[in-house]
C-alpha cells in the first residue's frame, strides 16, 4: 500500500514566552516533504527542531504560517502521524504488549496480530509480559518505536530516536530503520545530532542554523543502502554539512 | 525464607519446654490471690507446647522459633510475678489469666464494638479517600476547579481534623455521622494533596505520546494520569490511613457512644484494666490488619514498579 502524503510548511515561524520575553524560535521555515521520504533535520542544539517536530505532529500550533498536510491545515494530532520521542517514553505500568498495543486501545480497536507481529519484528516476542523497567536501553526504544509503527502511520517523526544508545546498538537499529522504512513505506522526517546517521539513513538532509532556526542548507542523497561510510559523495557531503555547521576542515 | 538456610531446631525445641514449664507453673503453684481462669491458661500454655512440639518439621514455623521462646519466657516470667507474688501494683497490672478471662467471658461485647469501630474506619476512610482522590485528580487537571479548590484545601487541610470535634458533635445529632465525616476529612486531606502532586508530576510526554495516537482527555486522565500518579495516590492513602486510625480512637472516647475507643474508656471508668488491655490488642491487630490489606492491594496495581517494600 502506497500512502501518498505531501507535507508543505509555508512560513513558518514560532514564539516562545520565556520569562515574559519573547523568544522566537523558528523563522521562516519553508520546506515540502513528498511522499516517502525520508528527511533528516541537522541543527545545533536548542535551535528548534523538536518545536518544529512537534507542529508537524500537531501537538502545537504555530504562531505564524502554516504546515498543511495535502492541503489540509494540521490543527490537532492524528494517530497518522506518529511521533518516536528521544526518551521511550513507555509507559511503566504497562507491559510490552500493552505499551505496544496502546494506539489500538486508544481507539477501541483490537489487532491482536499486529501487535504480535511488530513485536516478532523488533525481536522482542519473548519480551510481550516483561515491563519497561525491565528492558534495557536499546530495546526500550525498539519497544517505542514498534508502538509507533504498529499504527501503520503514513508519516512517522523521529525526535533523535537513537540518541541514548550506544554506538553499536545504534547501529543495529538504523539498519531496522531503513529496513522498516522501506518494507513500510511512510514517510520518514527525523531530527539527530549524529551527521554520520543522517549520511547513512536519509534521502535528504536538512541543516538548520543556530536559533532562531531557518534552514541554511539541503543535501539530497540518492545512494542506495546499505551505504558505505567511506564512499566519496557521501565523503563530499559530510564536508559540506560540517562547514555549513561552522566548522572547518581542521576538525 | 532462602530455603538453602538452615533454621535450627534448639530455639522450637527449648520453646517447648519453656511452654510446658510455665503450664505446669500455672497449674501446680499457688496463685498469691484469687485469680480466674487459671487452670484455663495453663491448657492454653499447654497447647501451645503441643504446637511447637507438632510443628518442629515446618521450616515456617521453625522460622519464628525464637520469637515462640521469646513470648514463653515472658509469659512464664508474667504468670511468676503477677500471679504467683503480685510484684507490681494491681489493678493496673494484672495476671496473664485476668486477660485470659476478659477474652471469654467479655468476648461478645469486644466483638461488638471492633465490628463498630470496623464500619467507622472503613466507611469514613473510603469516603474521605474518594473524596480526596477527586479533588486531587481535578485540582491536577482543570484549573478552574483548582481556582476553587486550591485555596480551600489550603485553608482547612493544615488545620488537624480533631479541631472540627466539638463543632461536628455539637451541629450533628448522630454522632456517628459526625464520627464519619471526621475520618472522612482526616483521610481526604492527604489523598488530595497527593493525587494532585503526583497528577502534576506526570512526565508531559507520556500525554503527547497518547495524544497523537489519537487520545483524548477521557483517555488522558483515566489511563495516563491516574495511573501515574497512583504511587503518589497510595503514599497519600497510607498517611490517610494513620490519620483514621488517630481519629478513630479520639472519636471514640469523646463522642461516639460505640467501638474499642469506647470500651477503653469504659473500662478506666471501672478500672477494669485487664479489659483495657483486651481492647488495645484488638485493636493493634485490626490496625495492622488495615495496613497489610492496604500493602497487598498496592503491591497488586502498582507491581509493575521495581522496588516494593514488604510490610
Ligand atoms: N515550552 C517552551 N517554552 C519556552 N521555551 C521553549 C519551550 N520549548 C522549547 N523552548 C525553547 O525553544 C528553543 C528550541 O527548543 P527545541 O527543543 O526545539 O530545541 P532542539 O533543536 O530540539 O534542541 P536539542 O537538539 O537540544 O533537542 C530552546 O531555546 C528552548 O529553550
Ligand atoms: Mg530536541
Amino acid at each position: 500500500m502506497v500512502k501518498k502524503q505531501k507535507i508543505e510548511i509555508n512560513h513558518l515561524s514560532h514564539n516562545y514566552n520565556l520569562n515574559n520575553n519573547e523568544l522566537l524560535v523558528l523563522d521562516n521555515i519553508n520546506l515540502i516533504i513528498k511522499s516517502q521520504e525520508f528527511v533528516i533535520i541537522l541543527g545545533p542544539s536548542g535551535c528548534g527542531k523538536s518545536t518544529l517536530l512537534r507542529m508537524i505532529a500537531g501537538l502545537e500550533q504555530p504562531s505564524n504560517g502554516s504546515i498543511q498536510v495535502n492541503g489540509h491545515e494540521i490543527t490537532k494530532a492524528d494517530p497518522s502521524r506518529v511521533v518516536v520521542f528521544q526518551d521511550p517514553t513507555l509507559y511503566p505500568w504497562l507491559t510490552v504488549w500493552d505499551n505496544v498495543n496502546l494506539g489500538y486501545k486508544i481507539r477501541k480497536e483490537k489487532n491482536d496480530q499486529a501487535v504480535q507481529s511488530m513485536l516478532e519484528l523488533i525481536g522482542l516476542e519473548n519480551f510481550k509480559s516483561a515491563y519497561p523497567h525491565q528492558l534495557s536501553g536499546g530495546m526500550a526504544q525498539r519497544v517505542a518505536l514498534a508502538r509507533a509503527l504498529v499504527n501503520d502511520p503514513s508519516i512517522l517523526i523521529l525526535d533523535e530516536p537513537l540518541g541514548k544508545l550506544d554506538s553499536l546498538t545504534r547501529i543495529t537499529m538504523q539498519k531496522e530503520l531503513v529496513h522498516l522504512w522501506r518494507k513500510r513505506q511512510f514517510t520518514g522526517i527525523m531530527v539527530t545530532h549524529d551527521i554520520e546517521e543522517a549520511l547513512l539513513l536519509a534521502t535528504r538532509i536538512i541543516v538548520m542554523r543556530q536559533r532562531p532556526a531557518h534552514i541554511i542548507g539541503e543535501f539530497r542523497l540518492n545512494m542506495s543502502y546499505p551505504r558505505h561510510r567511506d564512499s566519496e559523495e557521501l565523503i563530499k557531503i559530510r564536508k559540506d554539512i560540517f562547514h555549513l555547521l561552522g566548522h572547518q576542515s581542521d576538525w | 525464607m532462602n530455603p538453602k538456610v538452615k533454621i535450627a531446631y534448639w530455639p522450637q525445641v527449648v520453646a517447648f519446654i519453656m511452654w510446658l514449664g510455665t503450664a505446669c507453673l500455672t497449674y501446680f503453684f499457688k496463685n498469691a490471690d484469687d485469680f480466674p481462669r487459671t487452670t484455663e491458661f495453663a491448657y492454653l500454655c499447654f497447647s501451645i507446647a503441643i504446637f511447637c512440639a507438632l510443628t518442629l518439621s515446618s521450616n515456617k514455623v521453625r522460622y519464628y522459633g525464637s520469637w515462640l521462646l521469646a513470648l514463653a519466657l515472658f509469659a512464664g516470667g508474667w504468670e511468676l510475678i503477677q500471679a504467683k507474688f503480685v510484684m507490681l501494683p494491681r489493678p493496673f497490672f494484672g495476671a496473664p489469666q485476668e486477660l485470659l478471662d476478659v477474652f471469654i467471658t467479655d468476648w461478645y461485647r469486644l466483638l461488638d464494638s471492633l465490628l463498630h469501630s470496623l464500619t467507622l474506619l472503613l466507611g469514613g476512610y473510603i469516603l474521605g479517600c474518594f473524596i480526596g482522590f477527586s479533588i486531587g485528580i481535578g485540582m491536577g487537571w482543570s484549573l478552574h476547579f483548582g481556582y476553587w479548590a486550591h485555596p480551600i484545601l489550603r485553608f482547612f487541610g493544615p488545620l488537624p481534623p480533631v479541631a472540627f470535634l466539638p463543632l461536628l458533635f455539637a451541629v450533628i445529632p448522630s454522632s456517628w455521622l459526625a464520627g464519619e465525616l471526621l475520618m472522612a476529612f482526616a483521610a481526604a486531606f492527604p489523598v488530595a494533596v497527593l493525587t494532585w502532586s503526583g497528577i502534576a508530576g506526570v512526565n508531559p510526554n507520556y500525554y503527547d505520546v497518547a495524544r497523537t495516537m489519537g487520545a483524548k482527555s477521557f483517555f488522558l486522565i483515566r489511563h495516563v494520569a491516574i495511573p501515574a500518579a497512583l504511587p503518589f495516590v497510595f503514599v497519600g492513602m497510607f498517611m490517610a490511613l494513620g490519620s483514621c486510625f488517630y481519629m478513630l480512637v479520639v472519636a471514640e472516647m469523646l463522642g461516639v457512644k460505640a467501638g474499642l475507643g469506647f470500651y477503653m474508656q469504659w473500662a478506666q471508668g471501672w478500672a477494669a484494666y485487664p479489659n483495657m488491655y483486651a481492647a488495645l490488642i484488638i485493636m493493634a491487630v485490626m490496625c495492622t490488619s488495615f495496613m497489610t490489606l492496604l500493602f497487598k492491594v498496592r503491591n497488586n496495581l502498582l507491581r509493575w514498579q521495581k522496588e516494593n517494600i514488604k510490610w
